[in-house]
């Protein structure tokens, strides 16, 4: 005997989430646009570095890292030599050489194998920035390898960086490849050093020919994370996470032949300002500027940067102002972002109709149905609608929000919500059994139908953003959704995006969706999302939730009655979600690019392997942040090699079942195996005109 | 006033440097302030002719005629330092 069961459909006004009065908006300027500027480093005294579309003052760009610093200054003074102490020979003294009008540093022993060490009597601060100017002799004519400088800081500490120009020469190893300038660490007060990175990059000179006779520049600027080491035209830029350079002695040493150097530590300006030069008329649907001008930098209690948006009538324009206390450290701008939040009206949620309410006088309900997608994306509910007073009788025309209660008939009765969405199209067909036009045909969507008609437009980037700021401009500041109905998972306001200076790969394009904007953050910090049966935006981690050993229900001889009809079906309906092959890209904890793999060739091969496609059925992921990319192809591999055994269950009224639940069988003879557990991944019901409830599932083994 | 022919050549690195012989040693001078003349050999003939040169690595190379008549030429790598003039 069938379940008889009721149900309690509450229609609200189109206004009852919300409606913004003022939009939300957001720009990105990112360094990388200055580029074009001129930063050789010869060109230090004056602020050469600003282009067309922006005016620097007292600041300086940095093309190859697309950052803006503030000016570097290096006086290029005298060297005196009673300021360094000579170790390992004598052969130093002071020169000036022909064109410039300071002393530098000479080391007069032409002998090839010989070499010179010269070690500043005072320390350079922690994380300095250097000069160095440099004028080599050339090899004479029987020798073999070109004159070398070296230059180490953080002398006598136990983490040391050497600049080696051109290669180091290790005792023992293989004659070096000297053409290329090299970078060495030690993290043992010098007593073994390793490479850790060379100039190699495409027009870097060969410093084993050139740059003779002639003074070649060294900048070398400590930014945060990273190296940026101009040597004459060519940059260099070398990162380490977590970049430190102690405080300490610096040591110059030159090898096989004369040489001459002039070297101060590099201080900065301490304030100047960029700003741009083109002006951005705002969109009419914001009603003021963005009250939030922020920037991605490297800062601190010392180096500060303090962005603004000026204004000229309808124009405005983002500056950003650089200062430091510290005259040996700068900060570091990489990017300009201003955002305006959007003003929501509270609406209007007005009761426009309610089943239980208006029974047996207005509205009778009949021919109900409702289906719980299996990614929670689309899930829809259905019905007809008696009216006693005609069609205008509660001026439904799409868009109206609606919410679906069931119960079996019981005494009270126990509602269940199967679903919250919205009246997608009334339709209005004439019956002829009824005596005048009083039936109404509704179908209602989830949220998506709402989220699906509307674009990101100007939306920040998110690089740098948390994970659970970032949905939140998406579902709430522009897809209007009610912060309350937006439900994130425990880590969602943990998890950062990473952010790499100059380039922004979370900005969208104005015209996407944010249906797929979301896709696209969820997917980039390992999340999926949906909306639930009440209306509620969601967020999960790695897929679905483990079982934990306690089944909602149990489909055993008992539960299982003449209505009750079971379709195990093996992996044919299932295929597509199927994988045999997962590749995730990300960094192993020594900080290799490593392609993480899991697979199952079986399932290529083996027609007994379960799933078995006989085909190569593969998605590559990257791997968030901080992520073990081994483990997540494992995680990932296993739950999509899972789809493999369905079964299908049509039973009498069961709204309380929903999607991720799970289900112990215990019978056999259905094609399962007893002892089963299986999770509904779909759900569907339906009340009839004559009060019978009945329930579908689609469950998978797991 | 140094005897003989003075040799003068511009290194690389600017200093100008002065070669001669004064009958008895050769001489070697540097135009940076303050610096001195450095006697880097004896020379042992009387009519106090030599050539100075360097090559780009900075190397110099005095050549003299001994007292037999010969061609001789050292060399130093350390700027004319006193005691490293060796025999090419």
């Amino acid at each position: 005997m069938a379940a008889r069961g009721v149900a309690n459909l509450v229609i609200t006004d189109k206004r009852s989430d919300g409606y913004p009065t003022s939009q939300s908006w957001g720009m990105d300027w990112v360094m990388s646009d200055l580029a074009r500027g001129a930063n050789r480093p010869g060109a230090y005294q004056n602020d050469a570095g600003s282009v067309p579309e922006w005016e620097l003052i007292g600041t300086r760009a940095v093309p190859a890292l697309n950052a803006v610093i503030l000016q570097p200054i290096f006086a290029a003074g005298d060297m005196d030599l009673d300021d360094w102490t000579q170790e390992a020979s004598t052969y130093f003294k002071e020169v000036q050489p022909t064109g410039f009008d300071s002393a530098w540093l000479k080391y007069y022993d032409a002998t090839e194998d010989q070499y010179g060490t010269l070690r500043s009597n005072s320390a350079l601060t922690i994380n300095p920035s250097w000069a160095l100017n440099f004028l080599r002799a050339q090899p004479a004519h029987d020798q073999a390898e070109p004159v070398a400088i070296s230059i180490t800081v953080g002398v006598q500490a136990s983490m040391q960086y050497q600049l080696y120009i051109p290669q180091r020469w290790i005792a023992g190893a293989a004659a070096p490849d000297s053409r290329y300038p090299s970078l060495w660490k030690s993290e043992d007060t010098g007593a073994t050093w390793s490479l850790v990175d060379e100039c190699r990059h495409e027009g870097a000179r060969s410093w084993a020919q050139e740059a003779f006779d002639r003074p070649t520049w060294v900048w070398w600027l400590t930014l945060g994370d990273y190296l940026v080491i101009y040597l004459g035209d060519t940059c260099w830029v070398y990162h380490e996470a977590g970049l430190e350079i102690p405080a300490g002695m610096v040591e110059v040493t030159i090898e096989g032949g004369q040489a001459a150097f002039q070297m101060e530590q590099i201080q900065f300006t301490p304030s100047g300002t960029i700003e741009r030069l083109v002006g951005i008329i705002p969109p009419e649907y914001i009603t003021d500027d963005p009250d939030t001008i922020d920037t991605l930098g490297d800062v601190d209690d010392q180096r500060t940067i303090v962005a603004t948006m000026e204004t000229a009538g309808d124009t405005i324009w983002p500056k950003a102002a650089l200062a430091t206390s510290d005259p040996y450290h700068t900060p570091v701008l990489y990017a300009i972002q201003a955002t305006r939040e959007a003003v929501y009206d509270e609406g209007d949620a007005s009761l426009l109709f309610d089943n239980v309410v208006n029974a047996g006088d207005k509205g009778k309900l009949h021919n109900l149905r409702w289906t719980i997608a299996q990614d929670w994306r689309g899930s829809s509910f259905s019905g007809k609608l008696l009216t006693a007073q005609g069609y205008d009788e509660y001026g439904l025309t799409g868009n109206e929000r609606a919410q679906l209660s069931i119960s079996l008939d019981t005494t009270p009765p126990v509602y269940h919500v199967v679903g919250t969405g919205y009246l997608v199209a009334p339709e209005y067909p004439r019956d002829p059994q009824l005596p005048s036009n009083e039936v109404i045909e509704l179908q209602f969507r989830d949220r998506l139908s709402r989220l699906e008609r509307k674009a990101v437009g100007d939306c920040p980037a998110f690089d740098g953003w948390y994970l659970s700021d970032a949905l939140n401009w998406l579902f709430c500041q522009i897809g209007g959704v009610d912060p309350a109905e937006l439900l994130l998972d425990d880590t969602a306001t943990e998890y950062q995006f990473a952010w790499a200076p100059g380039s922004l790969n979370l900005k969208f394009d104005a015209q996407t969706r944010v249906v797929d904007a979301a896709d696209q953050i969820c997917r980039a910090a390992g999340r999926t999302w949906g909306v639930d049966q009440l209306g509620q935006v969601f967020t999960a981690t790695s897929g679905d939730a483990d079982y934990d050993g306690t089944p909602d229900y149990t489909l055993d001889e008992s539960t299982v009655t003449e209505e009750d009809h079971i379709y195990p079906v093996h992996t044919a309906q299932d295929v597509s979600q199927a994988r045999n092959q997962i590749v995730v890209l990300g960094t192993d904890a020594a900080g290799n690019e490593v392609r993480a793999c899991w697979r199952m060739t079986d399932s290529m091969s083996n027609p007994t392997s379960s799933p078995y496609l006989g085909d190569l059925a593969c998605d590559v992921m990257v791997c968030p942040p901080g992520a073990d990319p081994y483990l997540l192809a494992s995680l990932q591999g296993r739950r999509l090699a899972t789809a493999a055994q369905h079964l299908i269950w049509q039973t009498n009224g069961k709204p309380n079942l929903l999607p991720g639940m799970f289900v112990a069988v215990t019978i056999g003879g259905i094609g399962v195996s007893p002892g089963t557990v299986m999770r509904i991944i779909e759900s569907q019901g339906s009340l009839n005109e004559q009060g019978e409830c009945a329930s579908a599932f689609c469950a998978v083994a797991v | 006033m140094a005897a003989g022919n003075v040799q003068t050549i511009t290194d690389p690195f600017g200093e100008t440097w002065a070669a001669w012989t004064d009958g008895t040693d050769v001489l070697l001078q540097s135009d940076a302030a303050g610096s001195s003349p450095i006697t880097c050999f004896s020379q042992p003939v009387s009519d106090g002719q030599i050539a100075f040169e360097r090559d780009g690595s900075g190397r110099m190379y005095i050549t003299y005629l001994d007292a037999g008549g010969a061609r001789v030429t050292k060399y130093s790598d350390l700027d004319g330092d006193a005691g490293s003039w060796a025999t090419l």
